[in-house]
């Protein structure tokens, strides 16, 4: 039995059926981390043996965590070097729920350090390489979990995604990637970085995977006062109901983006149109708003956020903290200091409700909004040293929704002239993930993504 | 010799007795247990950890603002307040900034009225214990409910302060039974700010936040020291900046601590793990407060015709004017008010509030205690004899002491007084 | 913001000391010039008309999120669990050098 390439869905269905057990699946994908993972460097932290844990509908299959996830007993960074000896006392909420849904846990994914970067190569521990082309980046920061679907190394990982995080390396590594409503899923036991944006997210081969990993770890959690008490439907079952949409295409989002990707997204709107959804233009804030309403907020969380780290109870002291992390600390500071936090970070507040307000207009007249993911397909590793600020430039069509607080899915759309992937993204209301997730899986059955994943698992054979 | 007018705010911590922490459901009894053993990964700031609030200890402040006459906000949040200590695991402590829970109210004692500015919620921080070559930290309290009040600068001498507090720490521990209110333990603290003004009523350009009064006895003490420390540095044209003083309770002083040249620059922001509060009027006025102790002393003496001793006596321990409205109330006859009083103050009282009935002493061993208080208290002996009651009262708690068991009160004094008028 | 503001050294030592970091000095000339682009960038806020807005201080609409004092406390840590991350322990205490 072949498995490489098999969706999570296909995976239970055939060890529902005793075509495969439980341990040869783990130990399959176990095989094949190991295999790779010096070529990739996804894994910071992978054992040599999966023990088995509960039984449930996920049969044992094991799941990469990005280290931003706390993780009982196993060492969890952020990939940084300042916690590199931390073992938590507890598990994330996320990792506990589905560990009691049956997973287990792959291993720890690589990060760009404290969740700061588009990129991976923030890392302490050494970048990550994009599986299409190992000289350039997965993105980032969920770039390992990214790379560990990309080539197959598990076919879901658990990502997080402040703005981009989970959408940018879905995009650059070409599969898919799902950012959920702000609360939607609880940020209990996850190193936080900007609180006011963190999400949990799912990076996939299949939409139909990501909407059953989102029904297992969705929902109120008593730990995290931020999660609504709001039901979590049955998406895998919403899915299968294809409905009609009225899209929104937002010019602003096209101007900057490389023209390849422009053309797949086009060429994504014949395809829709042709499958009976109305595809309208819609204005919205230029993103370069966003990326400075959300430098600023994100930056200033984090300041806050990282004030706990001071060597005392656990990690190293502050000085371990990288060249991004003491920078992006700094700005926060500065914009939450006396006398200039009124002018920037209470100011970069208000432009936030301008842009969640413009967002329910245009949600009055489209029911999904569609544009590129990402400005830019894979970049060369090294190339952002060159940007002051690369992380927030990279995320800069991901920040508005993000700092709205809104779900996005990333999905791909083919490929540029480099031959490298190209993705869209689709947004939603809040709480109607069910929506996103309907209209990227229509897009999914129409056109099997292209055969991507076949062209580029030839370069990974098991 | 300038004439300068004290001009003090204070700042009175109140520790809140849930049985929870303010964001986690630790145990918030945390005194005097093993250091380090009641902690969990929010109080203890563990990376991921998140905090959701304490509904109770919500209640309890608006509770205790209430009972301060203020206005309870409708709109209320937390905020982040930034500053890195060890005994702070976040490196920032969730307090309120701009949207307390309540402002605005005022307490009249002796006569004046004493205006709060705010009443607020927070958390408590570790507590850190300096040895000579190290400090050492337990996080047992962080994170337990403190009640921040404040009030405006209305005070100017040390007596009204005193009576202020006193009177705070009788609502808060034995009426609203929200805090132990125990300033010796920590769970009630006090930091006047106090300055001095040549023009009365213009508000000086410094203030003097004074630390570590741990005690109800030596608050007037340390006000004391502290505006004639300060009128001293004035008259000999010192200038006065922000600073922060400890005070000493063995050598009786106060001493510096920091110089606060700039103010700390906090960075306050929402807290942005925690939804924000939305009150509705109608809940907030059904807030029920008990009689309170000003209110039930103007009761004692207006309809049931006590005398303000008396009065005085049974509100200052509620469980005592428990018993007399139980009492009186089982009488039917407000002419028995006075009678009732007099036989609840003068008895003794177990900690469940059960009477004690007074053990059969040998009159010898009172006598002989007698002769010795008389003897080594000379001055009250001869104030007594000049009139002064008070002295009687003084002599007798002093007898009640050297007795060490419970004794008929009635019965004593009579013998005392007998004693006394025999040595003239 | 005052015209010709730029981030400079003494502001950035300031920041440092308020945010509790140590820097190499060499690192500094090149964390003045990115700091400030990126400022730099971020003023373009300033160009948007925010007279009557209200700041979002939360995103969503939650609201009076609590939990019941006395609630089950499920997650104390034992000894074991609260020093296993530090070298920083006598006794029963965390120790750090001396506060003067």
């Amino acid at each position: 039995m072949k498995l490489i390439g098999k969706t999570l869905t296909e995976l239970l269905s055939l060890i529902e059926k005793k075509q495969i057990s439980e341990e040869e699946t783990t130990n399959y994908f176990l095989k094949r981390a190991l295999k790779y993972n010096r070529k990739l460097n996804v894994f910071i932290i992978l054992p040599n043996k999966i023990k088995y844990l509960q039984k449930g509908v996920l049969k044992g299959i094991p799941i990469p965590f990005k280290d931003n996830f706390l993780t009982k007993g196993i060492s969890t960074s952020a990939s940084s070097n300042l916690l590199k000896d931390f073992i938590p006392p507890y598990n994330s909420t996320v990792v506990q729920r589905l560990l009691d849904n049956g997973s287990s846990i792959l291993g720890k994914t690589n990060m760009d350090a404290w969740a700061h970067g588009s990129s991976t190569e923030t890392s302490d521990f050494g970048p990550t390489r994009n599986p299409w082309d190992t000289t350039r980046s997965p993105g980032g920061s969920s770039g390992g979990s990214a790379a560990a679907v990309s080539a197959y190394l598990s076919p879901i990982a658990i990502g997080s995604e402040t703005a981009g995080s989970v959408r940018q390396p879905a995009s650059w590594s070409g599969i898919v990637g799902l950012k959920p409503t702000y609360g939607r899923v609880s940020r209990y036991g996850v190193i936080a970085m900007g609180s006011s944006l963190d999400c949990p997210g799912v990076l996939a081969l299949s939409v139909k995977d990501s909407a059953l990993i989102l029904s297992l770890i969705a929902g109120k959690d008593k730990y995290d006062a931020t999660t609504p008490d709001i039901s979590v439907p049955n998406y895998q079952d919403l899915i299968n109901k294809p409905k009609k949409y009225k899209i929104g295409i937002p010019e602003e989002y096209l101007k900057d983006t490389e023209k390849d990707i422009k053309n797949n997204i086009l060429d994504a709107v014949k395809i829709y149109e042709k499958m009976g959804h109305k595809i309208i233009k819609i204005r919205l804030m230029s993103p370069k708003y966003s990326v400075s309403v959300y430098t600023i907020i994100q930056r200033a969380e984090v300041s806050s956020n990282l004030s706990r780290y001071d060597g005392l109870r656990y990690g190293k002291t502050r000085d371990f903290f990288g060249e991004e992390a003491k920078k992006r600390i700094m700005l926060g500071t500065f914009t939450l200091s006396q006398g200039y936090v009124d002018e920037y970070y209470k100011k970069a507040q208000k432009v936030r409700t301008l842009i969640i307000e413009g967002f329910n207009k245009a949600f009055k007249e489209v029911d999904l909004i569609l544009a590129p993911s990402t400005p830019n397909t894979a970049m060369k590793l090294g190339e952002s040293s060159k940007y002051s600020f690369f992380g927030e430039l990279m995320d800069r069509l991901n920040e508005p929704s993000s700092v709205a607080g809104l779900p996005g899915i990333s999905i791909p759309s083919g490929l540029d002239k480099k031959e490298l992937p190209t993705s869209m993204q689709i947004i939603g209301r809040s709480f109607e993930e069910e929506s996103i997730l309907n209209l990227a899986y229509q897009f999914e059955q129409e056109t099997n993504f292209f055969n991507l994943y076949e062209t580029l698992l030839k370069n990974y054979p098991d | 010799m300038n004439k300068y007018f004290p001009i003090i705010g204070l700042e009175i911590h109140v520790e809140l007795n849930t049985k929870s922490k303010m964001f986690c459901q630790c145990s918030a009894d945390y005194f005097n247990k093993k250091p380090n053993s009641v902690v969990c990964p929010v109080c203890l700031g563990l990376p991921g950890a998140l905090p959701v609030p304490n509904k109770k200890a919500i209640e309890y402040t608006q509770f205790i603002a209430k009972a301060l006459n203020c206005k309870l906000n409708q709109k209320s949040k937390f905020d982040r307040k930034h500053y890195f200590y060890p005994d702070l695991p976040k490196g920032y402590q969730i307090s309120q900034y701009d949207q307390p829970f309540a402002n605005n109210g005022f307490l009249l004692i002796n006569n004046k009225k004493f205006r709060i500015q705010r009443v607020h919620l927070e958390e408590d921080a570790g507590k850190l214990i300096h040895k000579s070559n190290a400090t050492y930290v337990d996080f047992n309290r962080a994170g337990v409910p403190l009640v921040e009040i404040v009030t405006k600068p209305d005070f100017d001498n040390s007596t009204d302060i005193k009576d202020f507090l006193e009177y705070l720490h009788l609502l808060i521990q034995q009426y609203l039974k929200v805090s132990n209110a125990n300033m010796e333990e920590g769970s009630m603290r006090l930091e006047p700010n106090i300055s001095l003004t040549q023009k009365k009523g213009e508000l000086p350009d410094y203030k003097i936040e004074v630390k570590n009064i741990n005690s109800f006895k030596f608050v007037k003490k340390a006000v004391d020291f502290e505006i004639d420390r300060q009128t001293r540095l004035l008259n000999k044209n010192v200038k006065l900046k922000n600073e922060t003083r400890g005070y000493d309770e063995n050598k009786a002083i106060t001493f510096s601590q920091r110089t606060k040249e700039e103010a700390k620059d906090y960075r306050y922001f929402p807290e942005p793990d925690i939804p924000p509060f939305t009150f509705l009027k109608k809940d907030l006025d059904q807030i029920k407060l008990p009689e309170l102790p000003d209110e039930k002393l103007q009761r004692y003496k207006s309809e049931l015709k006590l005398t303000h001793n008396q009065a005085l006596l049974l509100i200052k321990d509620v469980r005592k004017a428990e018993l007399f409205e139980k009492l009186t109330l089982k009488e039917n006859s407000l002419s028995n008010a006075g009678k009732i009083a007099n036989f609840i103050i003068n008895r003794a009282y177990d900690k469940n509030m059960k009477i004690l009935e007074p053990e059969q002493i040998d009159k010898q061993v009172i006598s002989k205690a007698i002769k010795v208080v008389l003897k080594s208290n000379q001055k009250a002996v001869n104030d007594y004899s000049l009139g002064k009651e008070n002295a009687l009262f003084f002599i007798l708690g002093q007898v009640i002491r050297v007795i060490g068991k419970n004794i008929n009160i009635k019965e004593l004094k009579s013998e005392l007084i007998k004693q006394i008028n025999s040595i003239k | 913001m005052k015209k010709g503001f730029k981030l400079d050294k003494n502001i950035i030592a300031y920041l440092a000391s308020l945010s509790n970091l140590t820097l190499n000095p060499k690192e500094i000339p090149s964390l003045i010039k990115k700091l400030e682009e990126t400022r730099e960038f971020i003023e373009n806020i300033n160009q948007i008309n925010t007279k009557k807005v209200k700041p979002t201080e939360h995103p969503g609409n939650l609201k009076n999120v609590t939990f019941n004092d006395g609630d089950k406390d499920e997650r104390k840590l034992n000894e074991e669990q609260t020093f296993k991350n530090t070298k920083n322990k006598k006794g029963d205490y965390f120790i750090t050098k001396k506060i003067l």
